[in-house]
């Protein structure tokens, strides 16, 4: 059985990859970054900013350039990790 | 004294460690860079051909669904947007209506020469369906529906009003993604039509384009830019022109005759 963590985690995957079909980029960054900050290791992200890059992304002759969401996801995704590593957040 | 001696008994709350670690999480992000990387080298169109299948039911699925609720493709333009286009597009009508006797008449002229020549009778072209485009995409990039036609790298994007928009880049199965000629960084050799005097045009995005020209360049607002070699179609209309005195060039700023947000179908042309 699914407990409640998973049953959100599938919704959140499922609105995502629909967004990147469905919803302009920016909509699709936002809710990727969100769902990166609130829950714990969204390495789907990664997949996200995969896909944005390929479906639309321009061939460059340079790595970076034809990669450069999924390479700004990888960054956020690190640094959230940390982030919520290194620091707890508590209602006051 | 007596404040020194007293014990201090705080219960220290630990925080929970997490079941994931930090290192593995870099390792991960790793393995999917390099991944990537070693696709970029070896396979470069493998993810877009992997992924293409699975997108174009969704894509056609979303573009059904806003033609059966009668929703515009650009629904998610903002309000200035669209108040700011609305302002263009009267001015665009007060232009266009005051050009159209000249060109009826060289339409005309056009047409009858190319009879003459037979050019059109060698252009093999296709009418596809777009599926995504600019506000959805990061990038000016259109993804086409090319069903069971036959679209193959480098063929010509011509939109409504004959207005030339790009070329195709990418191909997979019924998908073709063509980058339009307002990419960033693209450049695009271009004739100001009805003089000759060729630039070299810049995409900056969204639809748009740059030029810096020589003060002395004769272009005014309003003045078409065709692209030569494929009938003189027309390719950027001038929307701005920045100069001063000091400079001894100007910047000319340009954009699509069409709107590339809501564009819904375009021919492409084989090369």
């Amino acid at each position: 059985m699914l407990n409640s963590t998973n049953k959100k985690r599938i919704l959140v995957d499922t609105l995502l990859l629909l967004s990147v079909f469905w919803f302009p980029w920016w909509v699709t960054c936002v809710f990727a970054v969100l769902a990166t900050i609130v829950l714990e290791f969204f390495v789907e992200s990664l997949i996200v900013g995969i896909l944005l890059d390929t479906l639309y992304g321009i061939s460059n002759t340079s790595f970076i350039k034809s990669f450069p969401l999924t390479l700004l996801f990888a960054l956020i995704f690190l640094i959230s990790f940390w982030t919520k590593d290194h620091f707890t957040f508590t209602n006051r | 004294m007596s404040l020194l001696s007293t014990k201090m008994n705080f219960h220290i709350k630990s925080k929970p460690k997490p079941n994931i670690s930090f290192s593995r999480a870099w390792k991960i992000t790793l393995v999917v860079c390099f991944g990537l990387f070693l696709s970029f080298y070896f396979f470069p169109t493998l993810f877009f051909q992997v992924a293409s299948p699975v997108a174009r039911p969704l894509w056609s699925l979303r573009e059904r669904a806003l033609t059966a609720f009668g929703v515009a493709p650009d629904f998610f333009s903002s309000r200035r947007a669209l108040l700011n286009e609305n302002i263009s597009l009267k001015q665009r009508v007060r232009e266009l209506e005051l050009e159209a006797e000249d060109s009826s008449m060289l339409n005309t002229q056009g047409a009858l020469l190319l009879n003459q020549f037979e050019v059109s009778k060698n252009e093999h072209k296709t009418l596809v369906r777009v599926i995504s485009r600019p506000s959805q995409s990061p990038y000016d990039i259109l993804v086409l529906d090319i069903g069971n036609g036959t679209v193959s790298l480098g063929d010509m994007i011509v939109g409504p009003g004959d207005v030339v928009l790009g070329n195709v880049i990418a191909v997979s199965g019924k998908i073709a993604k063509a980058k339009l000629f307002s990419s960033p960084g693209v450049e695009t050799e271009v004739e100001l039509a009805g003089s000759g005097a060729t630039a070299i045009l810049k995409g900056i995005g969204g639809g748009n384009m740059s030029v810096l020209v020589p003060k002395s360049f004769p272009v005014k607002m309003g003045d078409m830019f065709v692209r030569p070699g494929s009938r003189d179609r027309i390719l950027a209309q001038v929307g701005a022109i920045e100069e001063s005195e000091a400079d001894s060039f100007k910047k000319v700023t340009l954009s699509f005759p069409v709107s590339i947000f809501s564009i819904q179908w375009v021919f492409v042309y084989a090369q």
